[in-house]
């Protein structure tokens, strides 16, 4: 007999319920039409429902288990088979009224507090097998007047989300109804059943042959292929000559394959090219930019460390003697506008399964994360289905909390910028970095036909169906919610672990991630490896799943996360098995490898699928496509930089009030609040971190990691992106991307001779078609982008190692249609040669004077935009000067001059310090009509604050010689308050000061611990 | 069979510091082996032979679901049985970092009305605090015998507050120089702000900062030259206080 247990858990004292606190918190933050209501009280209750098989007996034990052992904590109450009610909610008060709202997951969305409560009930009851899922209650005490639609609105908006959640509301009355009718109305019953489905039978048959391609094209709009017109046809003739119809597994491992987000297409395009500037140099005619630009910068570079580029699923360098490292920055853009929580959650563990799956396994050691949403102020009500980037902000937040800090991967440096084309769809870029170690061939996969088909990890389920595809489409009222999934990181740490001590016993030849596209792509991509011709033969009814009754097309495409796919050489089969049953990893065996040229699929042993390798990874047509170069678009106003996001204010305040204004925009501001809720420093190896000084007062460029215990190497990172700038010429946001990563990286250590670069583009839609008139200009930009960061990689001789493009960064409902500025991420990772040489990022305040120097590589005279200039030889010579300051430890301070230009990286570097600042300079005023301190906030590109000790001063000026050095003030000590003083000289006299401690107020807000 | 005291520390289910805990132990002089919770209790605890020092390092046992720690303090609890308090009382020494703090608390070493609740500003932290040492210990004796009271040390967590069920229990365990580590601000609501208890003579050691991860001093926040890496000195004060008892 199946019994159903329903568990509540309710905490002793307000005092002890956190999701309540946060509950309110967010209601007042997201939900402002009861702002009026001032005393809204609220208590929370965690709800379990355990269903097992068995006598009264055992469902007693589990009972009592569950009350006494598993869920008993000294702050809460339990109560087994029955509600747990607040006592404050039993009081009922004349004019208000409490609300029951209770939560649940929906059906087949990972429940990670109810697979740990499986867990936890079979160690205590004796292996006893249940099946349990978790919620929650929330009571919310609110005046009479409040309707039920009111609350219902309140807990769409703010509660739950209906992707991946369910929830019901109840008023006090129809709450106590309900729990005296004893909680039938669980969860278990409806679960997708096993009889829905007679799954032999099943196999659908698509009849290309008969239907015309508009038949063609409206079945794959319906079905989430994402399958163009061309690439319809090419099908369809492939059939034809076969003489029988497609399957719908292999028409899914075609679109999957075939996906813009698998096989990057535009990036592959044959494109025409028109151009009119003059300032750029572009041929005719670019067959794919990816192979011309990026992997062909990468071909001209000589770079004797380079170990695997383009190749696998990251980039690997070699670093030092003991260890290599691999990278890869992915995008999360279309599940996180649907669900923000669970999209930068599934990004962050979705990048670390492309480090452990690159070669034959890295172990993660560093993440990082950039995101781009639109303001914090925008207008609401937003268009339909839009989050509020608040809440979008606040979902990657806990997201990345979550992700990084359960996965033991430290969060090491990252960004948040805000624009508004960002409000349709925003863009969450997650990177992961991990080790190799050197000596080892760790590297190649080889695979031999015979080898096992081993999935390893979480369970299939219908989560994450159609993600590739989806991601390849722009984000519209049909936008699935299938695509939407949840992490669960405890699984992936598991496999994580099983997979390094399986590595190193030898006991599998090759492995890689489940991801877009599933098993489609991973066993796909790892057929090829087999002999010469490639090939697999693979039972997917033979994989564990979640639940039964998915179709074959379903198993063969699902996304579900936490899974890898090896192959495992038949002598090691029974090791890795037992290995994996130690380590609490589940495996499913599929099949075997082959030389067969054949990816062969079957369920239960018939066969659902049957699809030549080379035509599955070959037969993709080229796409043909047009671009136009965009001109430089004419601004009024003459001016580049954060601090005209002030507005009117910019110019009609004082320099004395400005400044704070500056520091507190929203992208220039701390983000200490957020980075201080990531783990920045698990695994022992951050020596960089995102703030420096012992209180994390001043923010840091870049991260360093020392990589080994006993040597001091390490590695730097810096990451750079300019959007603002991609809005007025996208040749200078791919520069300004480039150098804003390089200044990051080399403040963080970097040798520039030792370097690697990764590329990230998001784009808006670069292809023709009804309601995109402008799609030739936005290909022209990513043509022009791609161009200048290969002539800039060439000149900075940094090789590309890897990247990733996501094209549909549209949002389209109705009228509305919000696309984000073209974007292009830039990271930079590179050789640290002793971590203990690396400049502070804040200024020591000494008994002796510190020199402050302002220093750039570039003509910092902006041109007549006043967008900054970039000459990548300059750079280049630039950096190698920088590094051999750095290698002589001449540079005791140093930060970029970024966002809010010179005077805000130069405050930047003195909170916390301890020291105060005298400036006095002579300013150039080469805008008509502006003050002359405008200069003060300008941002020129390779620009860098400096503190330097007074012995060291002359060092500096020689390796210098050929750049741009104004010797800008002083630092010292402070006898008491901090401050910042500037006395301007020339042409026009100024004298200001600030207090550091007002400056500080501004930049970091109001201190929260 | 070397002389060395051995040091055993845990892996597995989620912990994710064994890697520099045991770096840490082994700097120190120890013989460290890191084991997987399962291989632990699948010999049931054998492993503890001959040890002197057992750490439960810090991570997210069990993704923290359903209360962090206390799923694997369940696990052990089934699954070793009385072996952990035997080891406790043939004076084997205990360190639980962050994560393996809230495994000894959840299983009882510390007192049954014991609990580390969430923090009181409802989400994880990590920052670097200052602590003083505020009571005796095998890991602490020896810095306090050097005239160091204070050291700096980064926390990483989200349920670091710790609850007293009965203030009269906080009061004794005050009195009896339990609370070894407090934070010389309040940084999470812990009571008396606490931030490490001892129990069994000062062998038994819980804390939620991180001591393995301050050894050595450039991974400070102010950088190189600014602190003496104290961390890692928990550590070979235990080695120091256990190699010559065994």
């Amino acid at each position: 007999m199946r019994h159903l247990i329903r568990v509540e858990r309710a905490p002793v004292d307000s005092k002890w319920d956190p999701r309540a606190r946060r509950a309110l918190s967010e209601m007042s933050l997201f939900f402002p039409k009861w702002a009026k209501y001032h005393q809204i009280r609220a208590f929370s209750t965690e709800v379990y429902w355990v269903a097992v098989a068995g006598s009264a007996d055992i469902r007693d034990q589990v009972s009592r288990a569950l009350a006494e052992e598993v869920l008993a904590d000294p702050l809460c109450k339990v109560s087994a088979a029955g509600s747990r009610w607040p006592n404050e909610v039993l009081k009922q008060q004349e004019r208000s009224q409490w609300w029951c709202l209770e939560k649940s997951f929906r059906p087949g969305v990972t429940d990670n507090p109810g697979h740990v409560l499986a867990e936890a009930v079979s160690l205590v009851c004796g292996g006893a097998s249940t099946e349990c899922r978790s919620g929650s209650r929330l009571w919310l005490e609110l005046p009479r007047e409040v309707s039920a639609d009111e609350v219902r609105a309140y807990a769409e908006e703010v509660f739950f989300n209906a992707l991946i959640e369910r929830v019901e509301v109840w008023a006090f009355g129809q709450a106590k109804e309900k729990d005296a009718g004893l909680f039938k109305g669980a969860l278990m019953e409806e679960r997708p059943q096993a009889s829905t489905l007679k799954v032999s039978g099943e196999v659908g048959k698509i009849d290309f042959l008969a239907l015309n391609l508009d038949e063609l094209e409206k079945l794959s709009r319906e079905r989430l292929w994402a399958l163009t017109r061309s690439e319809l046809e090419c099908i369809q003739t492939h059939y034809r000559a076969l003489g029988r119809p497609v399957t719908d597994v292999e028409i899914e491992v075609l679109a999957q394959t075939w996906s813009e987000h698998c096989k990057h297409k535009i990036f592959a395009a044959a494109i025409s090219i028109e151009n009119e500037r003059k300032d750029i140099e572009l041929p005719e005619r670019v067959s794919s930019v990816f192979k011309t630009y990026i992997r062909g910068a990468t071909r001209e570079i000589p770079a004797s460390y380079l170990k695997s580029v383009f190749e696998d699923n990251a980039g690997v360098i070699q670093v030092t003697s003991e260890w290599d490292c691999a990278i890869k920055v992915e995008t999360h853009n279309s599940p996180s506008a649907l669900d923000p929580y669970g999209g930068a959650l599934t990004g962050i563990v979705g990048v670390n399964r492309d480090i452990l799956g690159v070669g034959l396994g890295a172990h993660p050691i560093a993440n990082l994360d950039v995101f781009c949403v639109g303001p914090l102020d925008a207008k609401e009500p937003l268009p339909p289905r839009l989050h509020h980037p608040r809440r979008i902000l606040e979902g990657v937040r806990v997201g990345v909390e979550h992700g990084g800090n359960k996965s033991g991967i430290p969060t090491v440096t990252g960004a948040v910028v805000h624009h508004e084309g960002y409000l349709g769809k925003p863009l969450v870029f997650c990177g992961t970095i991990g080790v190799l170690p050197a000596d080892k061939d760790f590297i190649t996969k080889t695979i031999e036909p015979g080898d096992h088909i081993v999935m390893v990890g979480g369970r299939i389920g219908k989560d994450g169906i159609h993600g590739a595809t989806f991601s390849s489409l722009e984000m519209n009222e049909d936008s699935p919610v299938s695509a939407v999934q949840l992490g669960d990181p405890l699984t992936q740490r598991r496999v994580w672990d099983f997979l390094i001590e399986a590595r190193d016993q030898g006991l599998f030849r090759a492995v890689t991630d489940n991801g877009a596209g599933g098993l489609s792509s991973s066993i796909g991509e790892l057929a090829r490896l087999c002999g010469k011709k490639g090939g697999a033969k693979m039972d997917v009814g033979l994989a564990k799943t979640k639940y039964p009754g998915l179709k074959p097309f379903e198993l063969v495409v699902s996304e579900s996360q936490e899974r890898m796919s090896f192959a495992v050489q038949p002598e090691k089969l029974a090791s890795f098995l037992a290995l994996a049953d130690r380590r609490g990893v589940e495996c499913s065996v599929l099949g075997e490898f082959e030389d067969s040229g054949r990816f062969h699929i079957l369920y239960h042993e018939q066969t659902v699928g049957e699809l030549e390798m080379a035509f599955l990874h070959e037969g993709l047509p080229q796409l043909e496509l047009n671009a136009r170069v965009p001109k430089v678009q004419r601004s009024d106003k003459k001016r580049f930089g954060a601090w005209l996001q002030l507005g009117d204010k910019a110019l009609s305040l004082s320099l004395e009030k400005v400044f704070p204004e500056v520091l507190s925009l929203p992208n220039v501001r701390t983000r200490r609040p957020m980075v201080r809720q990531y783990d920045h420093e698990v695994q022992a190896r951050s020596v960089r971190k995102p703030y420096g000084t012992p209180e994390h007062l001043a923010p840091n460029d870049g991260a360093t990691l020392r990589l080994g215990r006993s040597s001091f190497e390490g590695i730097a990172l810096g990451l750079g992106l300019a959007p603002y700038a991609a809005a007025i010429d996208p040749k200078v946001a791919a520069e300004l991307a480039l150098d804003e990563a390089l200044r990051n990286a080399v403040v963080a250590g970097l040798d520039p001779a030792h370097a690697a670069l990764v590329d990230n583009f998001c784009w808006p839609d670069p292809l023709a078609g009804p309601g995109n008139p402008d799609a030739a200009e936005k290909l022209g930009a990513l043509v022009v982008t791609c161009q200048r960061l290969f002539d800039g990689a060439v000149a900075l001789r940094m090789p590309f190692v890897s990247g990733k493009d996501s094209m549909k960064n549209d949002y389209r409902m109705g009228d509305v249609k919000i696309s984000v500025p073209p974007t292009v991420l830039i990271t930079a990772m590179g050789k640290v040669h002793d971590v203990r040489k690396i400049p502070k990022g804040y200024v020591v305040a000494g008994k002796e004077l510190r020199k402050i120097l302002w220093v750039s590589g570039q003509d910092i005279v902006p041109d007549a935009l006043g967008l900054p200039k970039v000459d990548f030889n300059r750079t280049q010579k630039f950096l190698s000067a920088f590094h051999r300051l750095v290698q002589t430890e001449a540079i005791e301070s140093a930060h970029d001059v970024s966002d809010g230009g010179w005077l805000v990286a130069t405050a930047e570097m003195l909170f916390g310090s301890g020291a105060s600042a005298r400036l006095s300079l002579e300013l150039a005023d080469v805008r008509t009509g502006e003050p002359n301190w405008a200069t003060l906030f300008s941002e020129p590109a390779t620009s860098f604050v400096l503190s330097v000790r007074r012995e060291d001063l002359q060092a500096v000026r020689e390796e210098f010689s050929d750049f741009t050095v104004i010797e800008a003030g002083e630092a010292f000590e402070a006898a008491q308050n901090q401050t910042l003083s500037l006395e301007v000289r020339q042409p026009e006299k100024l004298k200001v000061s600030w207090d550091l401690r007002a400056l500080e107020r501004a930049y970091h807000g109001e201190e929260t611990r | 069979m070397s002389n060395k005291a051995r040091a055993l520390i845990l892996s597995g289910d989620g912990i994710n510091c064994e890697q520099e805990t045991a770096y840490a132990a082994k700097e120190t002089g120890f013989l460290a082996k890191t084991i997987h919770v399962n291989d632990f209790l699948a010999e049931k605890g054998k492993s503890l032979d001959g040890a002197s020092l057992l750490v439960i390092p810090g991570g997210f046992s069990f993704g923290d679901e359903l209360g962090s720690g206390k799923i694997l303090a369940l696990k052990l609890k089934h699954g070793l049985g009385e072996v952990l308090t035997k080891f406790i009382e043939r004076r084997g020494a205990v360190l639980g970092i962050c994560n393996g703090f809230q495994v000894l608390t959840r299983l009882g070493v510390f007192g049954s009305g014991v609990v580390l609740a969430q923090n009181e500003q409802g989400h994880f932290i990590n920052r670097w605090v200052r602590l003083e040492i505020s009571g005796p210990s095998i890991f602490t004796d020896r810095l306090r015998d050097r005239g160091i009271t204070t050291l700096e040390l980064p926390v990483r967590h989200g349920e670091g507050r710790l609850v007293f069920a009965d203030e009269k229990d906080a009061l004794k365990a005050k009195q009896e120089g339990q609370i070894v580590l407090r934070y010389t601000e309040d940084v999470n609501g812990s009571w008396n702000q606490t931030a490490g208890l001892t129990t069994a003579q000062g062998r038994v050691m819980g804390l939620m900062p991180h001591p393995e991860a301050f050894w050595t001093d450039e991974l400070h926040p102010g950088g190189r030259g600014e602190k003496v890496p104290l961390g890692i000195e928990l550590f070979s004060n235990a080695y120091e206080q256990l190699k010559d008892a065994r």
